[in-house]
């Protein structure tokens, strides 16, 4: 009896020992053949190679027939970028040179460009289209030997996107304006970025919502278009790629940061750019964010200077902001939150704007010496009494210090003084204190664009001129904006970019905003420097809660740039491409199911995979949470981190070099951290992704 | 009789079966030789009105259920299409969305809607562009809003541009 009862109890302790082996070694977890067959494959895509591909398809497509100025080939967006865009192509039996105009309601808003030499092969851009409508075409043809020819041709367009931002036009005064369109940049991935004509039409806008996240869009000397591109290192805008491309979506050159760009970038006298970035290492290696400017080379794309604000301000100077919540030991500090850059070729200097420490400070480049800091007295104390040195003093009247500002831009000199530097900046106004007890409310708060004067021997700062502060809380932006001088006209173009409202009232809840739990609104004014409104349009949110305008860039619609031959070479790709090698981590030996895992973005580029998604946690989403991404085939398993944000978001690029060619499974690992201290115990998940890939 | 019973039983199951997957709303596809543009219909349904619950997540993590509706004018339907448009002749000819008709059993036709953007919104993502189209392939859904009483008979989905007569057969 005994030995029967000693033989039963090893037979199910040599069970349970053989099954706790087999689940913790994690053998359940390897992918069989049926859910490989049920997974979706993962894609691969190089926006050059796809762009290459698709000129090159265009042009056998026009091979096929016979196509002349009264018969052109017409191909709506070409690129897939901007509905609102076609290419017209066509041969003539004698070279000629062809003015394209797309009418408009008005001749402020009808658009013609005249190409520059004579051909008989003819690829005209059309820009500048109206959604929903019929649009009239007109080609010119002017013949070398003198004859003339004009063709009308007829675009049919779609009408704008459901999810497409209300507009409302308040004042429009065309014949005042500035001359082009506005280029309205957007910041959250929820919104779109458009063109805007003088009576407040969209004339154009990009599908893409993941490029040029809140970061400048300008206008090159070689009239190309400079932003960001769509693939993100960390959560919301830190981008691993710059795009140098034209209206029609057609990139040029894709340019590798691996320190990844955010907010602003400008092009230097010698082409080279200048962006704010960040500490390359961030975030997996490095503690802080968004306090480096950059030096990129324009001929190779490599990163040749680098200009960290944690070696020139104090990193631990805390002024009261509405960025919260606040996280107990947030990976990355984003102490400075840099948003823009501009270089003081006169003294080869660097002015930056942080918004965060409301300072806008300018250093020398080669020294890193600072030569004056733009802030309120307040704050400077104890361990940044040694900035106080820096500071300006303000003369004059009505002076108002500048509080969370934006785009601080040198102006052209006016009074002949080479002691004095203009600066043009948004003052958003955030909280306009630097403590909470002493902050101003947001529904008694205000922004405005301001111009003060600094003079820089005397150390004295004095206000030229502003406007906004007469509209009161009814235009206050807690963040995001921009101000830009026009060259022609002297009128100033104002971006009350990201106006916070619950209910229709302002807030000041950054955070709540950026991650779509409040409502964020815009407002573009453009005033003549005497601060009459020329145009000023409203702008909400339709479907989503954003509609924000994280700048409004003045642009030609046409400039020499949109000449080019389709077909004729492939996109350049010039930099560093930076991906996340393979990790350690303990996996779980069964499936842990928790996550419910959504992609933007996945696909293969290359020997990277790259990803962009959102996570839950038994169905809810959380401040704080880790994602890993484990490919899996029964021989091989690699793991690999991306990078965290918010509210279950997380991005990055892996690098597949590694990995053994074969097909793997992808599943996702990690989780979320119990209340808001980054460093705290993962609550894990793990569960299968749903998709396969097949590495090369 | 044990057998009989068996029998009659497996009988009705294959009836059942039968109906089940008659009653499924796949599209007869009708192949037409020497195409420009191919489409062909994977799925489609008929709604008359589309209802979404976006789930709003609060800052204490609560999710709030904002309902989205749409609506076709009075006494229609929405007819939705998944569908690939793809180029597989060597015309140059593009695709013109006009040609694209739902036709009735009373003969009459019904073009594409204007603006079908909506459907991205109600989960019909992504949707077919409705530009001319030139080249390559595009699949999504599109919509079209046809009368009620017509969308209980006949339904059939026409190209007739040159060179791509086509015609299938959404229902009987």
């Amino acid at each position: 009896m005994k030995n029967k009862l000693l033989i039963i109890f090893v037979t199910i302790a040599l069970f349970l020992a053989i099954a706790a082996g087999v689940v913790f070694s994690g053998v359940l977890t390897i992918p069989t053949a049926a859910s490989l067959a049920k997974a979706t494959e993962v894609q691969s895509y190089d926006i050059l190679a796809a762009q290459y591909q698709r000129e090159t398809d265009i042009l056998a497509d026009y091979g096929k027939g016979n196509y002349s100025p009264q018969h052109p080939y017409i191909i709506q967006d070409p690129y897939q970028a901007n509905p609102l865009s076609a290419l017209i192509l066509f041969e003539t039996t004698e070279p000629a040179q062809t003015t394209v105009t797309v009418m408009g309601k008005n001749q402020y808003s009808t658009f013609t460009y005249t190409s520059t030499g004579f051909t008989t092969h003819h690829e005209i851009a059309v820009l500048g289209l109206y959604a929903g409508q019929k649009n009239q075409v007109e080609l010119a043809i002017n013949y070398q030997n003198g004859q003339k020819e004009v063709s009308e041709q007829t675009v049919q367009t779609e009408a704008l996107p459901y999810d497409f931002p209300n507009l409302k036009v308040q004042v429009s005064q065309p014949d005042k304006m500035e001359p082009g369109v506005d280029l309205m940049i957007s910041c959250l991935d929820t919104n779109y970025s458009y063109l805007l004509d003088a009576n407040g039409d969209v004339r154009g806008y990009f599908t893409n919502k993941n490029f040029g996240h809140c970061t400048a869009m300008r206008v090159l000397q070689n009239g190309h278009l400079l932003t960001t591109g769509d693939v993100l290192k960390l959560m919301p805008y830190n981008m691993y790629t710059l795009w140098e491309m034209n209206l029609l979506g057609k990139v040029f050159v894709e340019y590798e940061i691996p320190n990844a760009v955010h907010h602003d970038i400008i092009e230097l006298s010698n082409g080279d750019f200048l962006a704010t970035s960040n500490n390359a290492a961030m975030p997996q290696a490095y503690d802080s964010r968004e306090d480096v400017v950059i030096r990129i080379n324009r001929q190779t794309g490599a990163v040749t200077d680098q200009y960290d604000l944690r070696q020139i301000m104090d990193e631990h100077r805390g002024p009261f902001t509405n960025y919260t919540p606040g996280v107990i030991h947030a990976p990355n500090m984003d102490w400075a939150h840099l948003n823009s850059v501009e270089m003081d070729a006169a003294d080869n200097s660097i002015i930056v704007s942080s918004p965060i420490q409301s300072t806008v400070v300018k250093f020398n480049a080669d020294s890193r010496q600072i030569d004056w800091i733009i802030s309120s007295p307040e704050g400077w104390s104890g361990a940044d009494s040694k900035y106080q040195q820096y500071l300006l003093t303000p003369v004059g009247e009505n002076f108002e210090w500048s509080w969370g500002q934006h785009a601080a831009k040198i102006l052209p000199d006016t009074d002949n003084d080479p002691n004095t530097t203009d600066i043009l900046l948004m003052d958003n106004g955030q909280a306009r204190s630097f403590t909470q007890d002493q902050s101003v409310a947001p529904a008694d708060n205000y922004s405005r664009a301001v111009i003060y004067r600094i003079n820089e021997t005397n150390k004295t700062i004095q206000q030229l001129w502003e406007f906004g502060k007469e509209l009161g809380s009814s235009a206050y932006a807690t963040f995001l904006g921009d101000a830009d001088l026009l060259p022609l006209t002297g009128n100033i173009n104002i971006d009350f970019g990201g106006m916070l409202r619950q209910n229709g009232v302002p807030v000041d809840n950054i955070v709540s905003g950026v991650i779509g739990k409040t409502q964020v609104r815009s407002r573009v004014v453009e005033v003549q420097p005497g601060g009459q409104e020329v145009f000023d349009v409203s702008v909400t949110p339709n479907h989503t809660s954003d509609s924000e305008t994280y700048q409004v860039r003045k642009i030609a619609l046409y400039n020499p740039s949109i000449e080019y031959a389709l077909g004729a070479s492939e996109g350049q790709r010039k930099g560093e491409i930076q991906a996340n090698s393979p990790t350690t981590y303990k996996l779980p030996g069964f499936f842990i199911p928790r996550l419910t895992v959504s992609f933007k973005q996945l696909y293969q580029q290359n020997s990277t995979l790259v990803v962009e998604g959102n996570f839950l946690y038994q169905n809810q989403a959380y401040a704080l949470g880790k994602i890993l991404l484990v490919l899996k085939n029964s021989g091989q398993q690699y793991i690999f981190a991306t990078n965290s944000g918010l509210n279950g978001e997380f991005a990055g690029r892996l690098d597949l070099s590694g990995v053994k060619p074969g097909e793997y499974a992808i599943y996702v690992v990690g989780g979320v951290v119990d209340g808001m201290d980054a460093l705290g115990k993962i609550k894990p998940g793990y569960n299968a992704a749903g998709y396969k890939i097949d590495v090369k | 009789m044990q057998k009989k019973f068996i029998n009659s039983l497996f009988f009705v199951f294959i009836v059942c079966c039968s109906l089940l997957v008659a009653s499924c709303q796949t599209p007869k596809k009708t192949p037409a030789p020497d195409l420009n543009w191919q489409v062909a219909v994977s799925k489609f349904e008929i709604k008359d009105s589309l209802a979404a619950v976006e789930g709003v997540t609060q800052y204490d993590g609560s999710i709030l259920n904002v309902t989205h509706t749409q609506t076709p004018d009075s006494g229609k339907v929405y007819l939705i299409l998944e569908a690939t448009v793809s180029k597989v002749g060597n015309q140059s000819d593009p695709f013109d969305w006009q040609w694209l008709v739902v036709k009735d059993s009373a003969g009459n036709s019904y073009s594409r809607m204007e603006n079908d953007s909506f459907l991205d919104q109600y989960q019909f993502s992504p949707r077919i562009t409705g530009l001319e189209l030139r080249l390559g392939e595009y699949s999504g859904w599109m919509c079209f809003e046809i009368p009620a009483a017509a969308a209980k008979a006949k339904l059939t989905l026409t190209y007739t541009a040159a060179g791509s007569q086509q015609e299938i057969v959404l229902q009987k």
